[in-house]
Order: C-alpha cells, then structure tokens, then sequence
C-alpha cells in the first residue's frame, strides 16, 4: 500500500470539522502561551467561538455529501452524526458564551480551560461518528478525561476537588468495565473491530451468554455516560462541584455524545439481541424518569434540581430509544437539539444570578422580578420549556417524543413520560412561583441587595448574547419545529443500521430465544433498496 | 495452555480489581484497581489477539491504545488526588462527604 | 511434549500465579508502598504473559509505559501524600467488605460460566507475523491513523490539564477578580457553600 494510494483511500475531507476545531485548540494553547495570560481574556474565547462556528458550517457543507466511510472504517460521516456533531459543537459554543465571565471572575486563566473544553468537543465530535472499536474507546476517552479536568478545574475549591475525584474514579472504572464488554466483542466475534463486521461475525454465531455480558458490560458504560439510573449516582456531585458551565456543557453535549454512541454501537453492533437491551433500556428509562423527576422536587440548590431534572430529562429521551423505530430515534435527536438550548438556556440565567449574588439556592430567587426583569423572563421561559409547557419548543419536544412511543405501542412508557412530565411541571413552576409572585417584602436578601444591572465588565456581553440566542431559540424553535423536524428525519432515514435494528425486530418479537434466520446485512440490503 | 486459561486469568483479575475498587480507603489504591481493571482488559485482548486473530493482531494494537489512555487517565487521576490533598489533607475516601453521595 | 513448549507451560503457571497473589496484594496489604510495589509486580509478570503469547511489541510498552511511567507516578502520588494516616474506624465496614467480596466472588462465577461455555474459534491454522512491530506500525498508519492521531490530542490535553490541576497556584489577575461589590475568592465556584467546610 503506497502513500499516494492510502491517501486517496483515507477520505479525510469528513473529519475538516473537527480539523477545525483541533486548529482552533493549538491557536489558542499556543497564542496564550506566545502573547500572556493577561491579554487571553480578551481573545482567546473569540478566537474559539470562530473555530466552533466554522467547525459547525463545515457540517451544514458536509450535509449533501453522500456518506462515506472515512480513514478505512474508522469514522462514518453519515447524516445521523452530522446533527449529532453539530449538537456537541453548539453546545461548547454556548458553553463558552457563558464561560467567560465565569472563569475570568474566580481568577484562573481562560486559554486553558477552552483548551481543555476544546479537546472535550473533539473527542465527542469524533465519538459520534466512530465505527470502529478502538476509535470509540480513544474518543470517549478523550471527552472523559477532558471532563474530569474541566469539573476540577476549581482547584482551590474543596467540592470541585471532590467532584472531580468522584467523577475520575467511578468514570475510570465505567469505562473498564465498558472496555471489558468491548474485549468480549473482539473475542465472540473472532477478531473484528468494525463495528458492522462484529455484527456479521455475531449473526452467526451461537454465544448467547457471553454476547448478553458483553452487552450488559457496554450498557453498563454508556448508561455513565447519559447518566441514566442507577448509573447516575455521581451526577448530583459533580453537578454541584463542578463550575457552573462545566455543569452546563456534561448536561448536553456530553450527554448528546452518549446518546450518538448508544445509537451507533447497540443498534449496529448488537442486532442478535435487540429484545433484550430495548429492555434494559426501558427498564433504565423507567428508573430515570421516575427518580430524577421525584427527587427534584426535594431539592433546594438551583443547580442539583438541574441535575436530577437532567436525570429525567434523559429518560424521556430514552423513550425515543428504546422503541426503535424510525420515528422514535427521530424524535430523540430533535428533543436533543431542542433540550440544547432550553438546558444552556437555563444555566446561562444561573450562572447570571450566581454572577450577581454569589448563590444558588432556589429560596434566594424570591422576588427577583422585582430586580431584574429580564433575567426572570429568560429563566422562567426556559425552566416552563423544560417542564414542556406549550407553545415553547420543550412542548413541541415532548410531543414528538409521546406520539412516536404511542405509534410504536410502547403505551405504558407513555403514560410514565406524561404522568412524570406533570410531576416536572411541579418543581420547574415552583422556582418561576418563587420568582415572580413574592411580593415585595417577601424578597430574599441578596435580592434586596442586588448589584445595578451592568452589562459591561469583560465577558458581560458574551453572556448577554448567549442569554438572547438561547431565549429565541427556546421561544422560536417549537413554532419553526417542521423544518427541525424535518432535518432530523432525513439523519435518521439514510442510516441503514437503523432499519436493521427494525427489521430484527420482528422476528425476534415471535421467536425471542433463537436469532434471527436472517443474517442482518440482508435485512439490511433489502431494506436500503426498499427505501 | 488454551485461550480458556487466559481468559480466566483475566476475568479473575478483573474481579479483584471490582473488590479494590469497592473496598479501598485510599484514593490513590482506588486508582491501582482502576489500573488492575485496564490489565485484565489487555490480557483479554492479547489473547484474543494471539488465539483468533494472528493475522491481523488487531487486539494487539488496542491493547497499546489502553495502555496510552491508561496512562493519561493515571496522570490526570493523580493530579486530581494532589490537588484535594492539599485543600482537605487527606486521601481517605470516607472523608469525602462534602456533597452527599 | 517438548522441552520448549514444557518451558513454556511451567513459566505460563508461574507468570499466571504471580499476577494473582501480586494483585490479591495490591488490594489486601494495609500499607500502601506495598501496594505500590506489588502493583509493579503485577505488571512485569503481565509482561512476561504477554511474551509467551507472542505479543514482543505490546510486552516492551507495557513494562516502559506501566512499569515505567504509571507506577512510578503512583509512588511519586504516594510520597507526595505521605501522611500516616490512622483511617477513623468506620461502623459495620466488614458488611461492605463481606459483600464486596461476595460482589465480586459472584461476578468471576458467571464470567468463568461464560468463558467456559462459549464456543471460541481459535484459529491455530494463521501462522503468527514474522514482526509485530512491523505489524503494529503498518495497521498505526493505515487502519488505525484515526484513533492513533486522536490519541495525540489526549495526551496533549491531559500533559496540560494534569499540569494546571497539580501546580501550586502563583495567582493571576487577583486584583481583577470581583463579585458584585466585594472580592471573591480566587479559584472557587462563585456560588457559596452551603455549610462551612472543616
């Protein structure tokens, strides 16, 4: 294999988005190295965003293309990633937005925390597209580790410290664990790493035991990752230790990178079992939405109530998931995409008042309309979307999720998301109550104490236009859901593996002990042509 | 000896990795049963690799990927363990209530 | 049997039995230098599995990248946080480490299940390469050039993510650093604790 031959093979033109971004992540280590720390502020948080808005309009070019297999099977540039990609990447780009005050205000220097938060995105930019087994444990590696250093980046804090130890130790040993179930696929299937090669070589085969541990092992790392119960014990912790739009870029693009690896490597990989993890995964979403919506309820800091409303926002995600139906993953990625900006949204006006008052307790909001207009709107509209209260884009969100689990028979699923989404209504109404209705005497003090409104130290108006592009996204996003919702469609139509999981479906549902006659390429094939 | 031997020689390392990591007191032995999880991954893969796969070793060239990502993750994890050590003075997981589990 | 594949045989038993007791000693020993140094051990008689399984290239990484680096950071770690440390005693803890163990008894039960049970498809006809090295090298550069140039960017970020995590603060910009009207502290989440901590 000569060079000049290898490089046409590589097709390296589908990874120019995250090219990008790595360009941008020596700019700026290497910038604030060469010209100091004191100027940094000043440009080094620009000079991501640019990289990031060129990283996602790479993307929007890219969409057209047909999807090939890049780097010799390494990385699939398909629709379905390309959303996904562009989920991740926009959520680091607000996540800068409202970074930047955040960082310059606790005193640490801002070029390495977009150098490691830049690496984040790389690595699940890159998880989204892997296909192959080692180009997805190195990528969500990346964004693992990259996460762990972000929690701790608060070193002088004690419960950064901890968060980020607590984070570090039950990742490390999530993702031994999800590495042992990825040994056990390189062993059961004689030695393939690609993905679609593992799911030939498994269509064959009769190891119904050791598949099931491999794919209890796999589940067991990316329920980690999405945080879904009972693997969520460290989000709580590391929601409340970590700095604040940290907290913000692991509740979406962190979580939209589990999800992508989910889709690719359960669906792709696992077609001989497909009965059994939509059943764990139904059992997950049911703990996850039950849980994470209760105990909400009883939480008083604005930022562990995030958490644990995250936790449930996550099962209803799972809904779409779990169905496995065209619609259902749909669905899923347009919540993904719509929960992007309602969540940020939320942490944006967090961060804001954390800024101002120096707390985040949800008693401490009492009366904050009276101070600050403003901040009490964009909050309340995004804590109402979340809790999917119509006409904002959570609403539509929620709707999409429920109608495609009713088509797809999944009623009791159903009736769990409606019944919990009441329940997260609840919580979400009381901190808008809090904020709004309090008469003036029944203020908090630090509220009676709020600073003059003042949009003008460095890294104000970032987070200023971070405030208003999430608000019109949240507000706009469910009126203009066609178009959205369109989009999605057509990601989630052109993947094959997608339809294969379906078509195993079916069979399985009459014979659940025995695998599919069909190989599943050939369900694949004659699916693709019938499309 | 039969991959079987191997196998089992790493499925029992992982377990005693499991016991580490559930029972430690010490941080820093908590990530030495991390470290003891990622061997008997890469014993596992070698095998496969060395049983399965002559051709290709693919196994072998994953093992050298967790062996880096180990090391970054040891590098990372110690510097996190340093850094609590200094505000809380001691490493003793028990002590690490701050945030409620 | 010959005498190499006897050789062979009675090293694999001895390599096997030592990363066991090595690793019974990594998480059973009170003191934590040993544990230290039978974690080295642990992995030199990987190692020497790995040569026995014809893995040269993957056996010299494993005792220069672990050996080498990884257990000397780990005992570099244990000097740094050198304080004797009497852990206070806490109530009922043989319960956790009972179930601990059973958690863990329990789990190598079904892996061994398992192992045993599937069919496995060794392949004995591939004859093994000439040179790993050479092998690993081509498969660096042709199939695997995605994961290992990403690789590149996690040791990066985790060169200097550990470096801003481990140094001891010279603080910059503490003049610049305010909240509302009063100074915050440097290096901390602007939101408060909620209890003081000890």
């Amino acid at each position: 294999m000569d060079v000049a031959n290898l490089a046409s093979q590589l097709n390296a033109g589908a990874i120019l988005p995250e090219g990008a971004v790595i360009l941008t992540l020596m700019v700026v280590l290497i910038g604030e190295l060469a010209l100091g720390r004191a100027s940094a502020a000043r440009w080094t948080p620009y000079v991501a965003i640019a990289g990031l808005l060129l990283s996602v309009g790479l993307l929007c070019l890219q969409w057209d293309l047909t999807p090939t297999l890049s780097f010799l099977g390494s990385f699939n540039a398909d629709k379905l990633s390309i959303v996904l990609r562009s989920i991740i990447a926009l959520s680091t780009l607000v996540t800068i937005l409202m970074s930047i005050r955040y960082v310059e205000q606790a005193g640490s220097s801002i070029g390495e925390f977009m150098t490691i938060l830049l690496s984040a995105t790389v690595g699940g930019m890159f998880l989204c597209g892997a296909e192959e087994l080692t180009m997805i444990f190195v990528s969500l590696e990346t964004l693992s580790i990259a996460s762990y250093l972000l929690t701790g980046y608060m070193k002088r804090d004690p419960r950064s410290n901890e968060a980020a130890l607590k984070y570090l130790l039950i990742g490390a040993a999530s993702s031994a664990v999800f590495l042992y179930g990825l040994s056990l696929l390189y062993g059961l299937s004689g030695g393939e790493t690609h993905l679609s090669a593992i799911a030939n070589a498994l269509a064959q085969g009769t190891n119904h035991l050791g598949l099931l541990i491999a794919l209890v092992f796999v589940i067991a790392g990316i329920s980690f990752k999405i945080a879904a119960v009972p693997f969520h014990q460290w989000t709580p912790d590391v929601y409340e230790g970590a700095p604040t739009p940290v907290v913000a870029f692991l509740s979406v693009g962190s979580k939209a990178a589990g999800f992508a690896l989910a889709i690719r490597l359960l669906t792709q990989a696992f077609p001989a079992v497909v009965e059994q993890w939509q059943f764990i995964f139904t059992a997950l979403a049911i703990l996850s939405m039950v849980l994470g919506n209760v105990v909400a309820i009883a939480q008083t800091s604005m930022k562990r109530m995030l958490a644990y409303s995250s936790i449930g926002q996550a099962g209803f995600v799972m809904i779409g998931f779990v169905i496995g139906t065209e619609a259902g993953y749909a669905s899923m990625i347009f919540y993904l995409l719509i929960y992007l900006f309602m969540n940020l949204g939320a942490f944006t006006c967090i961060i804001l008042f954390a800024l101002r008052t120096g707390t985040d307790q949800i008693s401490e909001y009492a009366g904050l309309y009276q101070k600050d207009p403003l901040l009490t709107l964009a909050l309340s509209l995004c804590l109402l979307s979340l809790g999917g209260i119509p006409p904002l884009a959570g609403f539509f969100g929620k709707i999409y999720l429920f109608w495609a689990g009713w088509q797809a028979g999944a009623y009791g699923l159903v009736i769990l998301g409606l019944v919990t989404s009441v329940i997260s209504i609840y919580y979400y109404i009381r901190v808008v109550k809090m904020m709004v209705v309090k008469e003036p005497q029944e203020m908090s003090d630090v509220v009676l104490n709020y600073p003059a409104i003042n949009w003008t130290p460095l890294g104000m108006r970032p987070l200023q236009v971070g405030l208003f592009v999430t608000l019109i996204a949240t507000s706009i996003a469910g009126i203009l859901s066609n178009p959205l919702f369109t989009l999605v469609n057509n990601a989630v139509v052109e993947v094959p593996h997608l339809q294969t999981a379906n078509a195993a479906k079916t069979p399985m549902a009459i014979l659940p002990t025995t695998t599919p006659e069909l190989p599943a390429p050939l369900v694949s094939n004659s699916d693709s042509t019938a499309l | 000896m039969p991959l079987e031997f191997f196998l089992l020689l790493a499925a029992a390392l992982f377990c005693i990795g499991i016991y580490g990591l559930i029972t430690s007191r010490n941080a820093v032995r908590v990530l030495m049963s991390v470290e003891l999880l990622l061997n008997s991954v890469n014993i596992n893969l070698v095998a496969f690799s060395n049983f399965l796969d002559r051709q290709n070793i693919n196994g072998q060239v994953f093992t050298v990927f967790v062996i880096t990502v180990a090391a970054a993750e040891a590098a990372v994890g110690l510097a996190i363990i340093l850094a609590i050590y200094r505000n809380r003075d001691t490493v003793d997981m028990e002590q690490f209530n701050l945030l409620k589990w | 049997m010959t005498l190499a594949d006897g050789v062979q045989l009675v090293s694999t038993l001895i390599l096997a039995a030592m990363v066991i007791g090595a690793a019974l000693g990594v998480v059973l020993f009170d003191n934590i230098v040993y544990s230290a140094f039978t974690l080295g051990g642990v992995f030199i008689s990987i190692a020497g599995l790995y040569i026995l399984m014809n893995a040269d290239f993957v056996s010299a990484a494993q005792v220069l990248i672990y050996v080498g680096a990884v257990n000397v950071l780990i005992l570099f770690a244990i000097m740094l946080v050198n304080k004797q440390e009497v852990y206070s005693p806490v109530p009922r803890r043989w319960i956790r480490k009972l179930s601990a163990a059973l958690v863990s008894a329990g789990l190598f039960g079904l892996l061994t299940v398992m192992l045993l049970q599937t069919e496995w498809l060794p392949n004995a006809a591939q004859t093994a390469p000439d040179s790993t090295v050479i092998l690993i090298g081509e498969h660096f550069f042709s199939d695997y050039l995605l994961p290992f140039e990403l690789a590149s960017i996690l040791l990066l970020m985790a060169l200097v993510g550990a470096v801003v995590i481990a140094r001891r603060e010279s603080i910059v910009g503490e003049d610049t650093a305010i909240v509302g009207e009063q100074p915050a502290p440097v290096l901390e989440l602007p939101e408060r604790p909620r209890e003081p901590v000890a």
